[in-house]
């Protein structure tokens, strides 16, 4: 058997089956160098096992624990606890409320197809009113002039009539005669 | 004392006690995992932490086909890696201390102190010396004894790639320990 390092150091290990332990103790017996290898695996060993085990400062486990266990907060947590325990969301609304102070008048504006539609709307309406209201000052005056009849111009206005129909009259007998 | 099986189906259960039982028992050795890792005790401690976070949420899909320190040593290197690589954005990011400089535990407490008086300081520094993927290899196969077929699992990479990780430390740390006596 050749040299084999891979298969030396699972020995040195204990990670070999029993047939393959027996062969690398053959080899052992036979080879000097692997045994300085296994001597020097052996030795330090020794060394770093022999230095102290080093103990946790506190206890991480509990610490882990409430972690774990506090979890997300719930509604009333999170109202209840003060803004500075929430950095993140407090950087996130002070944000927005800038971004709302800024953008504000933009919001008010409306869009240019609404004032269009209510240029429109207003024209048509400004019409229809004009319409509406014409047609009211032509009702209160048909009513005005239906309800209070000035006798005086009547008078004149038939008067006229009687004088013109009289002289239609005279000026057809008068006709009537040189026909005649 | 229960076995971790036990444990576990009882944390999968529901049973938040028992998922605290059984993380308390890998607590010291994630903990000294993390710190041979990163050579921080800061980042050690918040990647442990994070660590069990992570092991606490995923329990619930953790199969029994797999070995449990193994899964959740592989949870402890990638939350060692990005303490790692946070700690070096934010260095370079703030012209901070180096990588190497890291590695050298930096604000060590009193129990650290008398840790390190009684261990030899050579080889530590000797460790110290290792790459990570290195240092990683030697300290699961020799401090939390880990066959290699579940530390190449751990590491994503294969068994050959962490066998010869081992020989290179062995050759440096033999090296190193010469030097130094």
């Amino acid at each position: 058997m050749n040299c084999d390092i891979t298969m030396l150091t699972l020995y040195w290990s204990g990670e070999l089956s029993e047939q393959e332990a027996l062969q690398i103790e053959e080899h052992l017996a036979e080879c000097a160098t692997c045994r300085q290898e296994l001597a020097e695996l052996r030795a330090m060993d020794e060394m770093v096992t022999g230095t102290p085990q080093r103990t946790a400062p506190c206890d991480f486990v509990s610490m882990a624990s409430c972690h774990v266990t506090k979890g997300r907060p719930s509604v009333l947590q999170f109202i209840c606890k003060p803004a500075v325990a929430y950095p993140a969301v407090g950087a996130i609304a002070m944000a927005a409320a800038v971004l709302i102070v800024i953008m504000g008048p933009w919001f008010n504006k409306p869009p240019a197809i609404t004032v269009a539609s209510s240029h429109a709307t207003r024209q048509t309406a400004m019409a229809l009113y004009t319409k509406v209201s014409n047609a009211n000052r032509y009702a209160t005056a048909q009513r005005a002039s239906s309800s209070r009849t000035n006798f005086r111009a009547r008078t004149g206005y038939l008067t006229k009539r009687i004088q013109l129909a009289k002289r239609r009259s005279f000026s057809r007998s008068k006709t009537y005669r040189i026909e005649r | 004392m229960q076995a971790d099986k036990h444990l576990i189906r009882q944390a999968q259960g529901g049973d938040k006690q028992a998922a605290e039982t059984l993380f308390r028992r890998y607590q010291d050795n994630i903990f000294g995992f993390l710190l041979r890792m990163t050579g921080n005790r800061d980042v050690a401690a918040d990647a442990t932490q994070e660590t069990f976070v992570r092991s606490f949420k995923g329990l619930s899909g953790y199969k029994e086909q797999n070995v449990f320190k193994s899964w959740l040593f592989r949870i402890a290197r990638n939350e060692g890696l990005r303490g790692l690589k946070k700690r070096t954005r934010m260095d370079a990011s703030g012209g901070g201390e180096a990588m190497t400089e890291l590695m050298a535990d930096s604000s060590p407490g009193p129990g650290e102190i008398y840790e390190q008086r009684q261990m030899s300081a050579v080889l530590e520094d000797a460790l110290k010396a290792l790459t990570n993927e290195e240092r990683q290899v030697v300290h699961l196969r020799l401090k939390e004894d880990i066959p290699f077929r579940e530390i190449a699992k751990i590491m994503d990479c294969p068994l050959n790639t962490a066998i010869s990780r081992m020989h290179v430390a062995k050759k440096k740390l033999t090296c190193l320990m010469v030097r130094e006596d």
